[in-house]
């Protein structure tokens, strides 16, 4: 027997679509009948629904139904019905017929066809269940219990086993805890215990109970164990948070209220299941199937849409629903794959394609540059039409802009928002976005021979200075976060001057953010040491290789003091922290390196970057030893970073320190790097482990091999052709790193 | 939470009787009714406009009317595509309406409540050119300058319109920093860097726009409005007001998650001095957001799920609209009122003596009446003038009932509104007793602005139709039983402009703590000094307060105020000839200062 679902009011709500199986579940009407006391005097009359609007397969299914009723009903006469089959198939007929307006949603005649259906067919308890789950729906809680006590006593008596027994026992203790009949709820509860399939339910009505009557220790124990027997039922965390709560356990409390979710306790419930089967649309298996996502079901979500697929094969909506499961599921390739085909049978959906757009540009699933390439494709073709159907969808065109850019499609992104201009002058922020992407171009395409960067950085400028007139003449102020944007522009773009002097004003703004005046002090540095970087490098091509030294400049150390400025006031900012270290490794301040890198690992242990460099400062500060624990310790967190695996390998083998190499590890790390990874620089160090391990001969081999192949690729072997000479005059490696 | 004895709280007139609502809409003068622009496409935001903001703007000493409106969705759309007409001519745009009452009673003197209640359009010579595709309003003297200026919330970009304090406004949304462009539909002004200076809080819904408008189905397959869930919550704005005369936008400030949000009020729920907010988000859980002044402004935290006030008693978000809080059971705090969806229940979260809140809507009686409908607008108001606090809701569905059809009927979405009363331990729905508000063919209503429009000492109301036209309710009962009252208007020090104390607390019998100990007194009932709540709404900020003339023992009114800076001050007013029936104003240092009590 499946397990089926207690559809929660919330979840129908989060759909806002009335559901059948509401009704199902919570159905309700303003029937006056008692199901417990019917008696078939007469029929109730089934209120008319328009069934004009319906899909299809609703349509015709409630119509062959009706028929069926009707055909019980002339069998029968039109006289109050008698014992006989005749009454027990009209009682069944309009059963039938009830099971089906409960299912979509239509509760007033679901309650009258129901309400006829358990005086006819008296000694069926299915009847006066689904009109207490009606009567539940509508929060009519002593109805709901009448029709469930009925349906118990019913099946009680004909002994039904209890499998049908307990959905009953389950939703009877649940509206007699919702009228606050305490006891009488714990003795249906109760009668639970020992049913597997029942237990979570049972414990988490029996906790519920202890906590509406003040005994939080005990609540929390059933609760737990309901828990326990159902994890999945995540929303059993929020009444044990509560509890703990009560009991004065506030970590506790958090914890499990942190924890709550959607997911209901389960149990099975054929009567339920019953109707639930019977749905025929692909509107209603969407609907089930969404209220089955509401209530953690992915699985039989899944197959309900996949049905309504079926049923449907041009219903875009089908196509949409499955793709979003897809989504959640993970499958993201299948999701647009599904969102592609539904923009095919809808093509006019502007909101189809931009999200389909945006999944292509965000997914991270393409496993081959190519593929990726198509995607960015699709998107771009997806987001042109978007614009041709919706030119002034503002969001549309900040996409496609946005991915012609990272298409590289630098003049197509200029296009876009030239086109954005021209229709709506006023949005002068396309102005500012059109700068940023000129800086983009420029920082991306500036070494590629011939290209205008000089002519790009004075498009840039312009536009910058159209939007900042617009601004002005708005008489516009948008903060010191904005101001912070463009200065960096400002230095993106080369308008350096003004950009410096924008950013050096928010480091004096009175009651600025500090992480704001942090950021400018940041960008301030970084342009000070690339200014740095760059007159330095002018400098060494120009002197001698003995007269290149690491000296500090005056820019560079302003630098230093803006970096450690920027983390006073923002000590979290990990990119003034990072950069500023990487100053110190350029000036040779390696233990000052290895000081801020260390400070990086304790905000983010995981950054294989920094821990890399963290490793690489101490060995080129002399800290051997420093370096290996750095990296043991690295490869602890991160087990499967070859570069961490990799220095720890060349530092065990050519340490130039005694007490740190041992070559037995290194050659064994070093045989394996190479066999995971075989390429010229893992087989370098195999090199050198061989020479340190005193196998010089096979050393020799194998650097030669390695100069085999990077002469293959066409890649210098300068430094490879040396240590091959040192392993040949039975000398090995050492501190490799330091070249 | 404590028993419940209300009826000794009642201090005059603990009469059941029903609240004499009478509805003025044709003779107010106040003829605007809301087009929602519905054209068949069934664009999400027709359904969620659309309330406004009951103001003095002209400081006159009576209630002004601001309404909003919608226009039509979709730019390829013309007016005669409108699914309900809208007449030729008449301009889409939101309307303030001069309430006539002071200069009436000026006139008529022996008979001011003979006078009647009427308004007057003044929107073209108050220079309010508002057209965006209006949700709600909000109503604060956000520069200090001793007149209320108006927030307009739209689907589209927020609009501030400063009150020059000539009967005219300016629009000033971008000059002063609250340009806003997500769909809002709720706001608070509070001070809650306690800085004298009214920040804002705005609650924004979620990112649906036309372009990316989806379509959404009934189980049964038939056409209808999406639900919230279809769309993504969008993020809340926090703005705060500097001394230069702009706000900045600290939205950063505020917790994660978006939610949704279509209801915000602020109130100091931890009581730790600072204002906190609490907000009614869609679907998603409330938020308390928890406000700690910190050197650099304040600071929030989301307690809604410790305190008890995020989720049903089943653990479940439901869809929070309207909202409002009170200390409706007088026991020294303030509970919480939360409208819902359809086959949800309205919520009550009442607050225990831990300080925790627990849903009590069955306990009290709002839970099943409320079932069956889409409620939006509420307010907690004495509406029959007995002394305890009622409450108000505005329903109205969003999406098809079961059988609904949209060929016979294009917005079938109307439904009651109610009235439930406060019968001392329990609400009773008693709406049949109130016929102007729940009678009649039912509206598609919103909003519930509350308010003594005509200040005879009672709460009228203004109902919001969303796609109808809007009613004014006025309240007859005081007429009946003149001088029974006081009115309390709660004001800054004039330094601060002596605009009204938004976000202050007014605690009622207040001895000391130590003495009602020795005389085993319940806490005082507080009430808060707000306008903010309800939905997409700005209402009264005025209290009222029975008084029981014939107990001679009772020579004064006395109250405590607790101002949003923190300091405490204690106020006496004497009951008289001269005194009751008329409102007063209690301006702060006025009054005796109380010495900050050390805690242990």
């Amino acid at each position: 027997m499946p397990v089926q679902p207690r559809v929660s009011v919330r979840s129908l709500q989060q759909l806002r679509l009335p559901s059948a199986i509401a009704l199902l579940l919570f159905l309700s009407g303003l029937a006056v009948h008692n199901p417990a006391t019917a008696q078939p005097s007469g029929l109730v009359p089934i209120p008319e629904v328009s069934l004009d609007a319906m899909e299809p397969a609703v349509r015709t299914q409630l119509e062959e139904q009706r028929t069926a009723l009707e055909a019980a009903a002339s069998s029968q006469g039109a006289q109050s019905p008698t014992e006989g089959t005749g009454a027990l198939r009209l009682g069944t007929a309009f059963g039938e017929l009830g099971q089906l307006y409960l299912l979509y949603d239509l509760t007033a005649p679901a309650r009258a066809a129901l309400t006829n259906a358990a005086a006819y067919e008296p000694q069926e308890p299915r009847w006066p269940y689904l009109l207490g789950t009606l009567y539940e729906v509508d929060s009519d809680t002593e109805r709901a219990i009448e029709s469930y006590t009925a349906s118990l006593e019913l099946a009680t008596a004909a002994g039904a086993p209890g499998n049908l027994v307990n959905p009953i026992r389950a939703r009877l203790g649940r509206s007699l805890l919702a009228g606050e009949r305490l006891e009488e709820a714990q003795l249906q509860y109760q009668h639970l215990q020992g049913f597997p399939d029942f237990q979570a339910v049972g414990l988490n009505g029996l906790g519920r109970i202890a906590a509406a009557q003040g005994d939080h220790k005990r609540a929390v124990q059933d609760l737990s164990a309901a828990l326990a027997a159902q994890p999945t039922a995540n929303q059993i965390h929020y009444a044990l948070g509560l509890s703990h709560r009560e009991l004065g356990q506030l970590e506790r409390a958090r914890f499990h209220l942190e924890n709550r979710g959607d997911s209901t306790v389960r149990f099975p419930d054929p009567i339920v299941a019953e109707v639930q089967s019977k749905a025929d649309g692909a509107g209603a298996m969407l609907t089930l199937g969404r209220i089955s996502l509401a209530t953690g079901e992915i699985d039989t979500a899944l197959q309900r849409f996949q049905r309504a697929l079926e049923i449907q094969p041009d219903s875009a909506a089908a196509h949409k629903s499955l793709a979003s499961l897809q989504l959640r599921r993970g499958e993201t390739a299948l999701a647009i794959d599904l969102l592609q085909q539904a923009v095919v049978l809808t093509p006019d959906d502007v909101g189809l394609r931009y999200f389909v757009a945006q999944l292509l540009v965000d997914a991270t699933t393409a496993t081959t540059k190519e593929h990726r390439a198509a995607r960015i494709a699709s998107a771009l073709e997806h987001l042109e039409e978007v614009l041709a159907l919706a030119p002034d969808f503002t969001e549309g065109r900040a996409l496609l802009a946005s991915t012609q850019r990272r298409a590289g499609r630098f003049d197509g992104a200029d296009a876009t928002y030239a086109a954005g201009i021209a229709r709506d002058p006023d949005a002068i922020e396309l102005h500012y976005h059109r700068a940023e992407t000129i800086a983009e171009r420029i920082a991306v395409q500036a070494k590629i021979p011939g290209a205008p960067v000089e002519s790009w950085g004075a498009q840039g400028r312009a536009s910058l200075s159209q939007f900042l007139s617009g601004i002005q003449a708005a008489g516009e102020s948008w903060g010191d976060d904005f101001e912070l944007g463009v200065g960096l522009l400002q230095l993106r773009l080369g308008d350096s001057a003004p950009g410096r002097q924008r950013l050096s004003s928010l480091l004096v703004t009175p009651d600025i953010e500090p992480k704001i005046a942090a950021r400018a002090a940041l960008y301030l540095a970084n342009e000070m040491a690339q200014r740095s970087a760059q007159a330095s490098a002018i400098k060494s091509r120009s002197d001698s290789p003995s007269t290149a030294e690491a000296t500090a400049s005056p820019l560079d150390n302003e630098a230093v003091m803006l970096y450690q400025r920027a983390l006073e006031l923002d000590p979290e900012l990990a990119e003034a922290r990072f950069n500023l270290a990487t100053l110190f490794g350029r000036l040779e301040r390696f233990g000052d390196a290895a000081s801020e890198y260390q400070e990086l690992i304790q905000q983010d242990p995981e950054n294989s970057a920094v821990r890399f460099s963290h490793a690489m400062a101490l060995a080129l500060a002399g800290r051997d030893g420093d370096a290996r624990q750095a990296l043991e310790q690295a490869l602890e967190v991160l087990p499967s970073e070859p570069v961490l695996a990799h220095l720890l390998t060349q530092i065990l083998v050519a340490s130039r320190d005694d007490a740190v190499r041992d070559a037995q590890i290194g050659l064994d790390l070093a045989m394996r790097l190479f066999d995971a990874l075989p390429t010229p620089e893992h087989g370098e160090t195999v090199a050198m482990a061989l020479a340190e391990s005193g196998e010089f001969a096979k050393a020799v081999e194998w650097q030669q091999k390695v100069i085999e192949q990077l002469s293959e690729q066409g890649t210098s072997a300068e430094s490879a052709k040396r240590r091959l000479d040192q392993y040949q005059a039975l000398t090995p490696e050492r501190a490799p790193w330091s070249g | 939470m404590r028993l419940l004895a209300l009826g000794l709280l009642v201090s005059a007139g603990a009469v059941m009787a029903a609240p004499s609502l009478v509805d003025v809409t044709k003779t107010s003068g106040v003829d605007f009714v809301h087009f929602n622009g519905m054209t068949g496409r069934l664009y999400y935001a027709e359904t969620v406009g659309a309330g406004g903001a009951l103001l003095d703007y002209d400081n006159d000493g009576d209630l002004d009317l601001f309404l909003v409106q919608g226009h039509l969705l979709g730019g390829d759309r013309q007016l005669s595509d409108a699914l309900i007409a809208w007449p030729e001519g008449q301009p889409l745009r939101d309307r303030l309406f001069r309430n006539d009452h002071h200069a009436r009673a000026a006139a008529e003197p022996a008979r001011p409540a003979a006078a009647g209640l009427h308004f007057t359009d003044v929107t073209e010579t108050s220079g309010i050119s508002s057209t965006g595709y209006g949700i709600g309003a909000s109503a604060a003297d956000v520069d200090n300058d001793g007149d209320i200026d108006l927030y307009v919330l739209n689907f589209g970009r927020n609009t501030l319109w400063l009150n020059q304090g000539d009967g005219t406004f300016v629009e000033a949304t971008k000059d002063t920093g609250v340009d806003d462009p997500s769909f809002s539909v709720a706001a608070s002004f509070t001070d809650v860097d306690q800085d004298h200076r009214l920040d804002l809080y705005v609650a924004n819904y979620v990112n649906f726009s036309l372009v990316t408008t989806k379509q959404c189905l009934t189980a049964r397959g038939e056409k209808d409005y999406c639900g919230p869930g279809a769309f993504k919550p969008q993020a809340d704005s926090l703005f705060i007001n500097q001394a230069t005369g702009t706000f900045r936008n600290q939205s950063a400030r505020l917790p994660v998650p978006a939610g949704a949000g279509m209801g915000v009020l602020s109130a100091d729920f931890d009581t730790n001095g600072s204002v906190d907010y609490y907000v009614a988000n869609d679907l998603n859980p409330n938020q308390m957001l928890l406000s700690t002044l910190a050197k650099d402004g304040p600071t929030f935290s989301d307690e809604a799920l410790l305190y008890g006030t995020a989720l049903n008693k089943d653990g479940e978000a439901e869809a929070s609209m309207g909202l409002d809080a009170a200390d409706f059971d007088g026991d020294g705090d303030l509970d919480l009122f939360a409208t819902h969806f359809r086959r949800e229940s309205n919520t009550l979260y009442v607050r225990e003596e831990s300080g925790f809140y627990s849903d009590q809507s069955a306990r009290f009686g709002l839970a099943q009446p409320s079932w069956p409908r889409t409620a939006f607008g509420t307010r907690f108001t004495d509406l029959d003038s007995d002394g305890d606090l009622d409450l108000v809701v505005a329903n109205g569905a969003v999406t098809l009932q079961p059988g609904d059809d949209r060929d016979k009927d294009p917005y079938p979405l109307g439904e009651p509104n109610q009235f439930f009363r406060n019968d001392g331990g329990r609400y009773v729905d008693a709406s049949s007793t109130v016929p102007a508000l729940s009678g009649g063919i039912p509206s598609v209503s919103r909003s519930v602005l509350t308010g003594d429009l005509d200040n005879d000492g009672d709460t009228d109301l203004v109902i919001t139709n969303n796609s109808g036209a809007v009613q004014v309710l006025v309240n007859n009962w005081e007429r009946e039983a003149a001088g029974t009252w006081l009115g309390l208007d709660v004001r800054l020090a004039a330094k601060h402009g002596g605009r009204p104390a938004l976000g202050a607390t007014v605690m009622f019998d207040a001895d000391p703590p130590a003495v009602r100990a020795a005389k085993q007194q319940r806490p005082p009932r507080i009430v808060r000094v707000h306008n903010d709540g309800g939905y997409a709404s700005a209402v009264d900020h005025r209290i009222l307060r029975r008084i029981n003339t014939t107990d001679q023992t009772a020579q004064h009114l006395r109250f405590a105020v607790a101002w949003p800076d923190g300091k405490r001050e204690n106020f006496a007013i004497p009951i008289g000839p001269d005194t009751v029936a008329r409102y007063h104003r209690i301006v702060q240092g006025t009054g005796a200062a109380v010495k900050p009590v050390a805690t242990p």
